[in-house]
């Protein structure tokens, strides 16, 4: 089980995009500083992944917040705060940083 | 770190010469083969790029990224890895990389990333 | 848990840089320790003691500093980076015939020997890149 943290926006480039292809079904992806603007529902690629598969995706709260999206977000999404992403640090078996 | 062993894998992601990240995940890897720990090396995305024949960057006065790359048998890192994928995109076969390379598909990947306990992604 | 840190991203050009900082005062906050924070390619600017930042934003040096000093942390400046970005210690600055050293206290500079040693010795390595 691997933790993917992604911190590009899709709009812009094909990180999120790349590291989803490369995700295991007990993977998880935490979208954080600009990699937040790919948990909204604007946003397609999670709808594709999140209906095929079991990844996880998670977003921190913090950057959500300060880009003003917490009414656009992918219901798929769970929103975490910097201490629950040290949990999923420590309950994956590694952190993979996309950037 | 004599008695403690675990797997590392180096994913390379960027193109040689926009940024020097390229050139940094080789210092990396080259580091990590000095410390004699399991090593593997995945060029993925823009990173296949790293290894394109007849890289010639004289005139941007850069060191040739190619030539950096052919240091890696030197270090005993004898198997590059390749994400098919990323060739295809690209409009490249293995023909036109300057070292033997194995490819991987976006399965055998994920085996790859699951199974070292280090991942560092440059 | 045990930690060790990678980070790339240059102070106040790159929020991997402040994201960095909180994820690491997290891990402290939650009882885990970190064994190293290796900074490398322009994350070596972290260590650079003449940033003058706006007296209303963060010190992200002193930030370093302070966590470093409470928990025990080993901050490490990649040499090669360095050099090249003009982050010197004294040792550096002499060698290289250079006006002054501008090492913040409490870093170190070494070289990819420490990433590498750190990765290995701590339970998770995370890097935060630009």
């Amino acid at each position: 089980m691997i933790l993917h943290t992604v911190n590009k926006s899709p709009f812009s480039h094909s990180t999120l995009a790349d590291c989803v292809a490369l995700c295991a079904d007990s993977d998880s992806v935490l979208l954080l500083e600009d990699g937040v603007y790919g948990a909204q529902l604007a946003c397609e690629i999670i709808s594709l992944v999140s209906a095929g598969n079991g990844v996880r995706f998670f977003a921190l709260a913090a950057d959500v917040d300060a880009r003003g999206l917490r009414t656009k977000l992918h219901s798929a999404v769970t929103l975490i705060d910097d201490r629950e992403f040290v949990a999923l640090s420590i309950s994956h078996n590694s952190v993979q940083s996309w950037f | 770190m004599n008695n403690i062993r675990k797997s590392i894998l180096i994913v390379c992601r960027k193109s040689p010469y926009g940024t020097s990240l390229a050139r940094e995940a080789i210092d990396i890897a080259l580091a990590a083969a000095a410390f004699d720990q399991p090593l593997s090396l995945l060029f993925a995305g823009d990173g296949v790029y790293q290894l394109k024949k007849e890289q010639n960057s004289e005139a941007i006065a850069s060191k040739n990224h190619g030539k950096v790359l052919t240091a890696l048998p030197l270090y005993g890192i004898d198997t590059l890895y390749v994400e098919d994928s990323a060739l295809r995109l690209r409009g490249l076969a293995t023909e036109d990389l300057l070292l033997p390379v194995q490819t991987l598909d976006g399965d055998s990947i994920k085996d790859l990333m699951a199974s070292h306990q280090i991942l560092i992604n440059v | 848990m045990n930690f060790s840190l990678l980070v790339l991203g240059a102070p106040y050009s790159d929020q991997s840089v402040s994201t960095a900082l909180r994820f690491a005062e997290a891990v402290t906050a939650t009882g885990n320790s970190i064994y190293r924070i290796f900074f490398f390619h322009d994350g070596v600017n972290n260590g650079n003691a003449l940033i003058t930042p706006p007296q209303d934003e963060n010190n992200i040096p002193a930030q370093w500093q302070q966590l470093a000093q409470h928990h025990g942390i080993d901050l490490v400046i990649c040499i090669a980076s360095a050099l090249k970005r003009g982050v010197l210690d004294n040792v550096e600055a002499d060698r290289y015939e250079q006006s002054g050293d501008n090492l913040a206290d409490g870093f170190n500079i070494s070289g990819l020997g420490q990433l590498i040693d750190a990765s290995v010795y701590s339970d998770r390595l995370v890097t935060f890149g630009p």
